[in-house]
């Protein structure tokens, strides 16, 4: 206890009321501000797919690389749909993973013309420790969300160590990507803020906040779902998985109380893509379990097609396969695989950590790590898709 | 003043404190004049924020240990200044007590926190009444206890909760964090240490019990 000159009883009396009341006054506080409006709402719901046309005519496939590819070693594609139907691509890349010349990069691809802008590096190590006001060491997965608002969501991974030391940064551009704010750090553990990643995009509720699924990898792996305010605060967490099971959650709304989250199964997993259903809106999640979607333990990208089918994108034999389930993820088929229809095949090769896009127009994109040397992008419609 | 510049300021606040807790230690053991030990602490304060190679000691330690708790950051406060100023603010049965309740709900929380279950006891401090309500239940006994140190620590860890001091929205962060317990987890071994049997207490220690008693 703290050791009070005053020694009459009184006077120590006095003390004892004072911090009562101060108790009061903190408490009473706490109660009425300590609760972000909107943080208790668990479940707001989805907001529901909008109707996208389903593209007619022939089908087309237009296989192309990003542009640039200045670094040796690139990993990691995540893209966002901007205005008028461009897409802006974001990935790291530098001379080996977790080097500390690695950026992570941003270029745009305009579908009129089919090509995409030069690769522009957008944080580095310097600009993000002068952001952040701590050491970098790393730079790793991003994923992106343009909100309602029209403001560009980023957020990015750094790192002290190893991954699992990975802590998550957001940044915000007020014009689809030309400038941004310096980044700030998100807190979502409570042991030195260690080892929460993102991988696959967040997405908003019906409320406007947003959904940003993450993974946790220190000590053990497993997954939750992070629910931010318009400012990027964190409002809620929820956990989807335990015991190791699954990391990389992508979650796909298909209505306004329901959605499917598919995740990547670990080494301690059977080699299966790894699911989970909402149908209260995201208060509740069932079980995970394996689904019928084989899986070589690597990243599952998924996206809700125009007819209500399930698309998804998973390496199976060590190929990127395109798979479709009508009865949200239960069963599958496949229907393509990644690698037809692109140029210089590599027996060899390592197609991991694709990404899936639905644009306004109804079309797909589709791109993913080739042999860590080249991001690959696969633009292509329904009829490509519906091709026996 | 911005939300980030005072999550910052308060941020590296904390880590310079875990800097100066660590530095000040060695004035437990060697004698020095009042008036060079605020010295040496107010030149490696300043010190702890000059720019090296583009971040400064403070950075660095918040690069490691993040924000540090506001209850931490307290203690370390009450802590430099004892061993600055040479006067006990602290009482050593005191800090025992408030060391086993740091380490008791250190080692039911972390564990579920950090994945043993589906139940995560830190999504609670997001948005929890309960949470709320079992604090004010810890801190009335805390009062009731005449444990006054226990009770400022905790509700100034509440109060910069409300007023969103640091860069975390999380309850948990502001009252409890790694470092926090390690340092318990040390100072109740130490204690353990001195009542081992057979072991009698270094005068220091000693004469600081007998004048606390």
């Amino acid at each position: 206890m703290l050791r009070h000159a005053p020694s009459s009883v009184k006077a120590q009396m006095r003390v004892r009321a004072l911090l009562l009341l101060w108790i009061a006054l903190v408490f009473a506080a706490l109660w009425t501000y300590g609760m972000p409006a909107g943080a208790a709402s668990a479940g707001v719901g989805f907001v529901p797919p909008a109707a996208r046309p389903v593209t007619s005519g022939e089908p087309y496939l237009h296989a192309s690389m990003l542009d640039g590819n200045s670094v040796r070693s690139v990993h990691s594609c995540t893209l966002v749909e901007l205005s008028g139907g461009r897409l802006r691509a974001f990935w790291y890349g530098g001379s080996r993973e977790g080097a500390l010349d690695v950026a992570i990069y941003t270029a745009v691809y305009d579908p009129a013309v089919r090509t995409w802008s030069r690769e522009r590096a957008l944080i580095d190590r310097a600009n993000s420790q002068d952001g952040l006001q701590r050491c970098v060491q790393k730079l790793g997965n991003s994923c992106a969300l343009l909100d309602s608002s029209g403001k560009l969501w980023l957020f990015f991974v750094t790192s002290m160590t190893g991954w699992s030391g990975s802590s998550i940064n957001v940044t915000t551009s007020p014009d689809e990507g030309e400038t941004w704010t310096p980044p700030r750090r998100l807190v979502t553990s409570p042991f030195l803020n260690l080892s929460t990643l993102v991988r696959n995009p967040p997405f908003q509720f019906a409320d406007g906040t947003i959904g940003l699924p993450v993974y946790h990898e220190f000590l053990s792996k497993f997954c939750e779902l992070l629910r931010l305010d318009g400012d990027g605060n964190v409002l809620s967490k929820q956990r989807l998985t335990q015991d190791r099971l699954a990391i990389q959650p992508a979650i796909v709304p298909f209505g306004a109380q329901e959605a499917v989250c598919l995740m990547r199964p670990t080494y301690s997993s059977p080699k299966r893509v790894i699911g989970s259903r909402t149908t209260d809106g995201g208060r509740t999640w069932s079980a995970a379990a394996p689904l019928g979607l084989t899986s070589d333990r690597s990243g599952v990208a998924g996206v809700r097609m125009p007819d209500g089918g399930l698309l998804a994108a998973a390496r199976v034999m060590r190929k990127l396969t395109l798979s479709v389930s009508r009865d949200q993820g239960t069963t599958w088929q496949t229907v393509a695989h990644a690698s037809e229809g692109l140029v210089a095949e590599d027996p060899n090769e390592r197609t991991t950590y694709p990404c899936l896009l639905l644009t306004k127009a109804g079309e797909y994109h589709l791109v993913f790590t080739y042999n860590r040397r080249e991001i690959r992008h696969m633009h292509f419609n329904q009829a490509w898709l519906d091709l026996p | 003043m911005t939300a980030h510049a005072l999550s910052a300021c308060f941020g590296l606040g904390g880590c310079t404190l875990v800097a100066l807790f660590f530095l000040t230690l060695a004035f437990r053991f060697v004698a020095v004049p009042v008036w060079a030990r605020w010295g040496f602490a107010a030149v490696a304060a300043a010190a702890l924020q000059v720019p090296l190679d583009g971040l400064s000691g403070a950075e660095y330690v918040r690069s490691w240990t993040g924000d540090v708790s506001l209850t931490l950051a307290a203690l370390l406060a009450l802590w430099c200044w004892e061993q600055l100023s040479g006067r006990r603010v602290l009482e050593a049965r005191s800090l025992t007590r408030m060391s086993g309740a740091v380490l008791a709900v250190a080692v039911c929380f972390y564990p579920f926190a950090l994945g043993w279950s589906m139940f995560d006891p830190y999504a609670l401090g997001y948005s929890s009444h309960a949470l709320f309500a079992g604090l004010l239940l810890l801190t009335l006994a805390a009062w009731y206890a005449e444990e006054h140190v226990l009770v400022l620590v905790v509700t100034l860890g509440a109060a910069g909760f409300v007023l969103d001091v640091l860069e975390s929205r999380n309850l948990w962060d502001y009252l409890l964090d790694p470092v926090l317990s390690l340092l318990a987890l040390v100072w109740l071994g130490s204690r353990l240490a001195l009542r081992w049997p057979g072991r009698s207490k270094p005068a220091a220690g000693a004469a600081r019990e007998a004048a606390a008693s």
